[in-house]
């Protein structure tokens, strides 16, 4: 199994390497980084680190597995690789682990850009890590549902959109706060926020934690159950 | 090797793709499925490799039922799809790598395979920058990388010039010749021909007729004869004669003594003519 995740995990990194269009998506929040960065007193250490992690979440983390899962519909690929040795669930691991491990290296070039402090790194890219893995398999649905790569734009945009740009905007109004709680990156962007700057309660940090692993693993059964219903489809 | 009864597929109430389908494939045998776009021909090789479960009957590869068994029938099979599905930006390598990381093959397998469809100068020619002919003998290569003991083809010379189909051709007669079964469909009927052991026609989901292409042809042969013959004054003449009789012994072997004779061909029909004729549709 870990030979086969090992594969297709490395055969997604050779790809990538040649797809501007999905390496594009794990830049993006980068160059907003700097630019925020460039802005002066403008936004601190935790406003720069919070919104270019959830822009990386939400378009690496969503837009990129949904890209990755419609490009392997569109040119039949997925057919094939049904007929090697490869499970469903090694075929998405592999993919999911190249995301993670893409987003979680941008993640930390981030946080350094940022100027957060060193010692809060590693807490804050485990709680990335966890974000993220709640994320990439809500995107590969959106590629379950899309016919083909174009198309991941327009039937994802109402998740990207939520994902991205509904966090920040919870405190205005309970409506929208009961609504982010569901979001995994509201959680990511409540917790670097006070993990790139004053620090949060252990207890606090915990809880999160657990809420994010919890929703890990429901986006894990909604992959699969999605996944099995659309298998014939697919064929 | 493949054994199929009273297979039926439907996709909906009002289409069904198979309506009780019964075959068999013997080992090393090299089995051609004949007929139009549209006919069965793909939702049979789906069900065969277990990419599509059927709507009733039984189907078995290897004595399993692929759709409910596929892990165990995987190493046994190998299946080139009617469309070029291989990573475009990487190259030849590094798919035929993904492919042995999976099957756990070693590396020295990629340059056997790629020598035997002729690829081995484009190992490192990313897929996107190969001609069309190539990525079909690219996908030959994917096929039998894992050394599967039936190849299951789904038109794979459709669309390609003639030498790049010879090419093709040449290759599945070497696999079969060293024992590998093929399962080819196709509505090409010279490639039928010239390949396959033995042929079904398939037309709307049904099969109309199976045997070996030669042996269909003799069946379905008006059992005449058709010569050429000098005449007096120097003009060739066309004449139809029964295949067998005293009457056209007397005549082809007086113009054989009399140095008269030109040509004489058998009129055996052709596969696509047989295929009109128990069918009723054509081979487009």
């Amino acid at each position: 199994m870990v030979r086969r995740i090992l594969a297709i995990f490395i055969k997604e990194t050779q790809d990538i390497a040649t797809n501007f269009n999905v390496s594009i998506l794990f830049a993006l929040p980068l160059i907003f980084a700097v630019i925020f960065k460039r802005l002066g007193n403008a936004m601190d250490a935790p406003a720069i680190a919070s919104t270019s992690v959830l822009l990386l979440a939400g378009m690496a983390g969503i837009y990129v597995p949904s890209m990755l899962v419609a490009e392997e519909r569109e040119k039949r690929t997925l057919q094939v690789l049904m007929l090697s040795p490869a499970t469903p669930a090694e075929v998405f691991i592999g993919k999911g682990l190249m995301t993670l491990v893409m987003t979680l290296l941008f993640a930390l070039i981030t946080y350094i850009l940022a100027g957060v402090p060193a010692a809060r790194i590693p807490v804050l890219l485990l709680f990335f890590a966890l974000g993220v893995a709640a994320c990439i398999p809500l995107g590969m649905i959106v590629g379950l549902f899309a016919p083909n790569v174009l198309s991941t734009g327009l039937v994802g945009m109402p998740l990207y959109l939520a994902f991205i740009l509904l966090p920040p905007f919870t405190v205005f109004n309970e409506t929208l706060k009961q609504v982010g709680r569901v979001l995994p990156t509201t959680h990511l962007y409540y917790v670097t926020i006070a993990e790139a700057g004053p620090g949060a309660r252990a207890s606090w940090l915990l809880e999160t934690a657990g809420i994010l692993l919890l929703m890990c693993a429901v986006a894990c059964l909604l992959l699969t159950w999605v996944y099995r219903r659309r298998a014939t489809a697919l064929g | 090797m493949i054994r199929v009864a009273g297979l039926t597929k439907a996709y909906n109430k009002e289409k069904w793709a198979l309506r009780g389908i019964s075959f068999e494939v013997q080992e090393g045998e090299f089995f051609g499925f004949l007929g139009p776009n549209g006919a069965g021909k793909t939702t049979a090789i789906k069900i065969l490799t277990g990419q599509l479960a059927p709507t009733g009957g039984e189907a078995r590869v290897m004595g399993w039922e692929p759709w409910k068994e596929l892990a165990r029938v995987k190493p046994f099979i190998g299946v080139v799809p009617d469309q070029a599905n291989l990573y475009e930006r990487l190259t030849l390598q590094q798919n035929l790598e993904l492919y042995c990381r999976l099957w756990g093959l070693d590396f020295k397998r990629i340059d056997e395979v790629l020598e035997r469809v002729g690829l081995l100068k484009e190992k490192r020619t990313p897929v996107k920058a190969l001609s069309r002919g190539m990525k079909q003998r690219a996908l030959f290569a994917r096929a039998v990388l894992h050394r599967p003991r039936i190849l299951f083809l789904d038109e794979p010379t459709s669309g390609l010039d003639p030498v790049s189909a010879d090419r093709i051709h040449r290759f599945l007669e070497e696999l079969n010749r060293e024992g590998m079964t093929i399962f080819l469909t196709s509505h090409n009927m010279q490639e039928v021909d010239r390949l396959c052991h033995r042929v079904a026609f398939l037309s709307q989901g049904i099969i109309a007729a199976v045997g070996a292409p030669g042996a269909l042809k003799l069946e379905h042969s008006t059992q005449q004869v058709r010569v050429l013959v000098e005449g007096d004054d120097g003009a060739l003449e066309e004449q139809v004669l029964a295949l067998n009789g005293t009457e056209s012994a007397e005549k082809i072997g007086d113009w054989m003594r009399r140095g008269r004779l030109r040509a004489i061909h058998s009129q055996e029909p052709s596969l696509a003519e047989i295929f009109i004729k128990v069918t009723g549709q054509e081979l487009v």
